[in-house]
């Protein structure tokens, strides 16, 4: 991989949204602060319906705020940018059918004018660095559900993304599955240096993975605590899920849910 | 084995239906000059080949069908693409386009008689307009019904407008286009026929009105014969195109 410009500093001050107006108006997201650091993994937990997608979707550029804002460096996030890659939990739906893993993975830089030639070695380094050097000649349908989002990620990283946002990216996958993705994206992220957010209803995926795990509840939405993961920079699959802090981060997040819910 | 039990009894039916017409036919139930007998017909199919004016006629149906179907396929993909992926575009031309789809073509037909003659020209003409509609509208139909995960994605990926037109938009509305060009070339091989049956265009439908004229039934129905099987193969041809070019929606949608 080429070498990297260094990751931006995501800002999010003051966001809120609302959907509609007037009397039907539906307010979701209510003053929300958070920063990612360049690097940084920070999972963003909630009940379901509690308003990840859309803060997702606002600090991609995919929908405008409705106050506030997102800032990558110096830069407004008013569409999206160039730094920011975005992964689905729809893989199925994110890859186009058409086109061979390859290409799929190929395509964002054909749209920077990026040579063929340069794009499909790249397109083959990025598929290698998700662990699948051999499936750029396949269909996305010729792969399992893994393996897609595995192509989806390579898509991103080819891209250059210095800040990958992802959306339940694991969500439809099975546990076996989950957990080596889990796993290849914290590699990822620690060889590349780049920052990731990453939403999920699942606190044990978010704990596990995080530098930082921000709570979101409420409706309308709003930042009820920021967990400081202290967990170290190593992560296993058996000793950190055995780790008596990882039931501490564990129960604080979940009482906050749950508290929230009752309220 | 089920498929071929099908096929079997697929066979049968028809062989039944023929046997039916031989039946009417020797029994002297209907005059020869309406319906004549299955065998004269079936000789009359070897008879043609020995026609000098049968295969220019078979090639010009099928070249002016072909030719307005292309001048057709490129329009309508094209404007209804565009249509489809401006939703302002889409609501200001809605009824235009179904104004157009439901005008049935042949009541163009005089009117264009008058205006190009009974050529060659006109019958492209006529067959472009029929096959148009229903082309535009599955395109219009396929830009529209692009998934949001893959409109969020080549927005995400900021692919630019042409690319995205190329790459993305054309090939997720290819299966939509493709059950209008399916549409499209029934239409064709019809009016390509058609108007050769009502002007003298020359093609298969002009000759089959001339042996009309002199009595030649059963010329005439081996002419009609030949263009079923000619729309039958147009079918078979566009059958294997789809599974060449469309093999991934296949694929992906399960239905192989």
């Amino acid at each position: 991989m080429t070498n990297h410009p260094t990751a931006e500093r995501l800002v999010v001050e003051n966001l809120s949204k609302t959907y509609g107006s007037g009397a039907t108006a539906a307010h979701i997201l209510d003053n929300l602060n958070i920063t990612v650091e360049p690097g940084e993994f920070v999972c963003i937990v909630g009940p379901s319906g509690a308003g990840k997608t859309t803060l997702l979707r606002c600090l991609s550029g995919l929908m405008a705020c409705s106050e506030g804002g997102v800032r990558v460096g110096e830069k407004h996030v008013t569409e999206p940018l160039e730094e920011i890659g975005l992964v689905f939990q729809d893989y199925r739906g994110s890859l186009m059918p058409w086109m061979r893993s390859a290409d799929n993975v190929a395509l964002p830089l054909e749209g920077k004018g990026v040579p063929r030639k340069e794009r499909f070695e790249r397109a083959q380094q990025c598929l290698a660095a998700v662990g699948l050097p051999d499936v750029g000649d396949m269909y996305p349908w010729e792969l399992s559900g893994g393996m897609q989002q595995r192509v989806a990620i390579a898509r991103a990283l080819a891209y250059d993304a210095r800040i990958l946002l992802m959306d339940e990216p694991f969500g439809s996958l099975d546990a076996q599955t989950r957990f080596e993705l889990e796993d290849l994206i914290l590699d990822l992220r620690r060889t590349m240096g780049i920052s990731v957010v990453l939403v999920t209803h699942d606190i044990d995926e978010a704990v596990y993975l995080s530098d930082r795990v921000i709570v979101l509840s409420g409706k309308p939405a709003t930042v009820v605590d920021t967990v400081e993961i202290d967990l170290g920079p190593e992560r296993d699959q058996i000793k950190t899920k055995a780790d008596t802090r990882f039931a501490e981060y564990r129960s604080r997040i979940l009482g906050e849910i749950k508290l929230k819910k009752a309220a | 084995m089920l498929v071929s039990a099908r096929r079997r009894a697929q066979i049968l039916t028809f062989m039944g239906a023929l046997l039916f017409w031989w039946a009417v036919t020797t029994a002297g139930w209907v005059e020869p000059t309406l319906l004549p007998p299955v065998q004269d017909v079936f000789l009359a199919m070897f008879t043609l080949w020995g026609r000098p004016e049968f295969l220019p006629a078979v090639w010009l149906t099928i070249s002016s069908a072909l030719a307005g179907l292309c001048i057709a396929s490129v329009l309508g993909i094209v404007l209804g693409l565009i249509i489809g992926m401006v939703p302002a575009l889409e609501r200001t031309t809605r009824f235009l386009v179904d104004f157009g789809r439901s005008f049935p073509v042949i009541a163009l037909f005089p009117g264009m008689l008058l205006l190009l003659g009974a050529t060659t020209k006109m019958v492209i003409t006529l067959v472009s307009i029929a096959c148009f509609f229903p082309i535009l509208i599955q395109a219009i139909y396929g830009a529209r019904r692009l998934e949001s995960t893959i409109r969020d994605t080549v927005r995400c990926y900021r692919l630019p407008p042409f690319l995205r037109f190329r790459r993305v938009v054309l090939p997720a509305a290819g299966p939509f286009i493709f059950t209008g060009v399916r549409i499209a070339i029934v239409k064709s091989i019809l009016i390509s026929f058609g108007i050769g049956v009502v002007s003298p265009v020359g093609g298969m439908g002009h000759e089959l009105s001339v042996a009309r004229g002199y009595f030649e039934t059963d010329i005439a129905f081996a002419y009609a014969v030949y263009a079923g099987i000619l729309g039958i193969s147009v079918n078979a041809f566009s059958d294997i195109f789809e599974k060449r070019v469309l093999n991934w929606h296949l694929q992906s949608s399960g239905e192989v």
